[in-house]
């Protein structure tokens, strides 16, 4: 009977930690069983400055429901719509509501002077950093359009959108525009950058850290558990003890006199190891 | 043979409870836990303990004790995993089943066999911090492993055994620097009953004062960096914050649910035995000071009160009855866990909460929300905030700027310190509103 609830509790626990293990294995992750659906209703691009033109803004929500306008607290229309020009007489709130969510602008309507030009962009990158090295990238933008305007600057690593920042835009703007970037993989990845009509794109090479996906590294302390554990007394606690006090202090040690630390105490802690084994080995 | 067994057992029974929270959550990401995971991030990628942080405080100083990141940071390049939920889980497994270890050895060095010892272990672990410790702030946990084998060691009656135990003090003082403070008050209640004369009581002593003068050598000189640039710990609003925070009696109840009545039953009845006599001092003690100084001392109180249980029962039949309620107590726990309703409040950063953050991602500079989110926004959305929760040589202006906008939404706040963008659980009056999910909404200052 013992022995049958000890193999039943050796079989639940290995079907359970490999339930657990894989998905995270395989970088998926379990997505829990608590997932309540999240609606979120997000401004996207909107006028906040125009002439006699008439107020462009979109938004994004993830049903096709009615949207309803509100300018200046007065209901104006109904729309499924999420791209929209309204006319509007005098300087407004414009407030788009769905499902008991809202966002809301202000919008300017004055007379002034401008010409329409040419829409311009340039990107500027470092051409090499290394992997999880936070950089600048700048954009430099000059706003072809008479009007102010709040407008997406897409960000794009290989083709998926990285973020996407709001700019605002006055009419015939140059403006010059600074964002942080951070790239994980290595090797040569292109960056590039969209707002309104315009785009540009630039090669950034990504550095490799040293790192292996083998965790051979972690052999020596695997050496040395095995023989603290083989038919010594409190081995196990020992073994234990031993690795997480290297694994503490060695590399705050190098950190400390900044020297970047895991080759260092790779050595340090194995030498470390080393002679605790011969001392125990001469002890015993 | 047997003793292997019941340590097999013990860390079987923890690892499926530890992870059951798992199929609801499946990371530590909490609203605690992100700001420790953020450091060790930055520390794994690269190779050194971060000197200054960008955006706690909208930029400061890194004066966090270093000892967890850089453990971790190594780890993870040893099993060559990178820094991804696979490693995250792999360290906190390591930690768990380290933590089992360190406390059956423990146990055994306290004379405790069997029964008697698996009440210790699983009386320990069933406290409810503990147990949030273990699934979900690690930090603590390696801080606690540490101590635990510090303790054991010091037991040990080798030569040597002062400087072996003061070197995993030290590393457990380097994690969290509490573990300093808990191990002589621990050691002492663990010691006192055991002593039988004068002379064996000042060796003890003079034992434990060199374990703990070599443990704040050690944490002197990893920490001396931050103690010349910056003087000595500050606290911001340390009344809201601090050490002595305490709740009512009621927290007794709640911090150790079926394990309170055997507490306190076995703290008063033990002061009736000559050899339990300390502990029950101890625990008592611990017990009153939950609630009247701090609730920081639980800790203290699982651990005293752990051996005091298993000493009381270890001799009696009742025994198999205490061990299954604390077994009970423990698969219990799961359920204390919090955030599963609230969001974002009592831990984990659930999805209302989440999704608002991911969008700050989207904005432009600095965030003003309320402090709870601090380490959350960092972490996710990789954004300056105004305040967080580590208020240990924080700005208290900035901090009380933060509580004050989350108690009033006061949006002017906002421009006393030039950020843009703003998360609100309320209106964004007369700013633009550009995101709401029902729960959250972001509003963007001179937009």
């Amino acid at each position: 009977m013992k022995k049958l609830i000890e193999y039943l509790l050796v079989v639940i626990s290995i079907i359970f930690i490999v339930v657990i293990i894989l998905p995270h294995f395989l970088n998926s992750g379990l997505r829990g069983f608590y997932n309540p659906e999240i609606k979120e209703l997000k401004l996207k691009e909107w006028d906040f400055l125009v002439r006699n033109e008439e107020v462009c803004f979109s938004y994004l929500y993830p049903l096709k429901s009615g949207a309803v306008i509100f300018v200046n607290g007065e209901r104006i229309t109904e729309t499924k719509t999420r791209n929209l020009c309204i006319d509007v007489r005098n300087s407004s709130r414009i407030k788009i509501m769905i499902e008991n969510r809202s966002v809301s602008f202000f919008v300017v309507r004055k007379d002034f002077n401008c010409k329409k030009r040419e829409w311009k962009i340039k990107l500027q990158t470092p051409k090499i950093v290394h992997q999880y090295e936070g950089f600048n990238i700048e954009v430099n933008i000059t706003h072809g359009e008479c009007k102010g305007r709040v407008y997406e600057l897409k960000i794009y690593l290989d083709g998926s959108l990285l973020k996407k920042i709001p700019i605002k835009l006055m009419p015939n703007e140059e403006k010059v525009i600074k964002e942080k970037v951070r790239i994980n993989e290595k090797g040569e990845h292109t960056i590039r950058v969209e707002i309104g009509k315009v785009s540009e794109k630039r090669k950034i090479v990504v550095i490799p850290r040293f790192e292996l996906k083998v965790p051979i590294f972690g052999l020596p302390f695997l050496v040395f558990f095995l023989f603290f554990i083989l038919k010594r007394k409190n081995g196990l606690e020992k073994a234990f003890a031993t690795i997480l006090t290297i694994l503490t202090l060695i590399p705050l040690f190098f950190s400390l006199i900044n020297i970047k630390f895991f080759i260092p105490s790779l050595i340090v802690g194995t030498l470390i190891m080393v002679i605790l084994c011969g001392i125990e080995k001469f002890s015993s | 043979m047997r003793d292997r067994k019941i340590l097999i057992l013990s860390i079987v029974v923890m690892l499926i409870v530890t992870n059951i929270p798992k199929l609801i959550y499946p990371t530590q990401d909490t609203l605690w836990n992100v700001y420790y995971e953020r450091q060790t991030k930055e520390t794994f990628y690269h190779g050194l303990i971060p000197r200054y942080d960008e955006l706690s405080y909208l930029g400061r100083p890194m004066t966090y004790l270093p000892g967890y990141f850089a453990a971790k940071a190594m780890f993870l390049w040893l099993v060559g995993t990178g820094y991804n939920n696979f490693g995250n889980w792999l360290f906190e497994t390591f930690l768990n089943i380290t933590f089992i270890i360190g406390l059956f050895y423990l146990g055994k060095k306290l004379g405790l066999k069997n029964i008697a010892l698996l009440i210790f272990v699983f009386s320990v672990i069933s406290c409810v911090f503990i147990f949030t410790l273990m699934a979900a702030h690690l930090l603590h946990v390696l801080s606690l492993v540490l101590l635990t084998f510090a303790l054991s060691f010091s037991l040990n009656k080798k030569e040597g055994r002062e400087i072996i135990s003061g070197i995993m003090l030290g590393a457990a003082s380097i994690v969290h620097a509490f573990s300093f403070i808990m191990f002589p008050v621990i050691y002492a209640a663990f010691r006192l009953g055991e002593i039988k004369s004068r002379k064996e009581l000042w060796k003890e002593i003079e034992s434990g004062l060199i374990t703990m003068l070599a443990a704040l050598l050690i944490l002197f000189v990893f920490y001396s960096p931050v103690l010349e640039n910056y003087g000595k710990p500050t606290e911001a609003l340390p009344e809201k914050w601090g050490w002595l925070l305490h709740w009512d009696h009621r927290y007794i109840y709640s911090e150790y649910f079926l394990l309170a009545p055997i507490l306190i039953f076995t703290s008063i009845f033990g002061l009736f035995y000559k050899k339990l006599r300390w502990l029950a001092i101890f625990t008592l003690i611990g017990l009153l000071s939950l609630f009247t100084v701090t609730f920081r001392v639980n800790v203290i109180v699982s651990f005293i009160g752990a051996l005091l249980i298993a000493k009381f029962f270890e001799i009696r039949k009742i025994k198999f009855l205490i061990l299954a309620l604390i077994l009970i107590n423990f698969a219990f726990l799961i359920f204390r866990l919090g955030g599963y309703v609230t969001p974002c409040i009592d831990g984990y950063i659930n999805n209302e909460c989440r999704f608002a953050i991911n969008e700050l991602k989207n904005m432009p500079d600095a965030v003003l929300e309320e402090p709870l989110l601090g380490h959350a926004t960092t972490f996710i959305a990789e954004k300056p905030v105004l305040a967080d929760l580590y208020v240990e040589y924080a700005n208290e202006e900035q901090l009380i700027d933060a509580i004050n906008f989350e108690e009033t939404n006061n949006l002017t706040i906002a421009e006393k310190w030039n950020i843009t963008t703003i998360l609100t659980r309320y209106s964004c009056g007369n700013y633009t509103q550009v995101y709401d999910n029902g729960y959250y909404r972001i509003c963007l200052r001179n937009y």
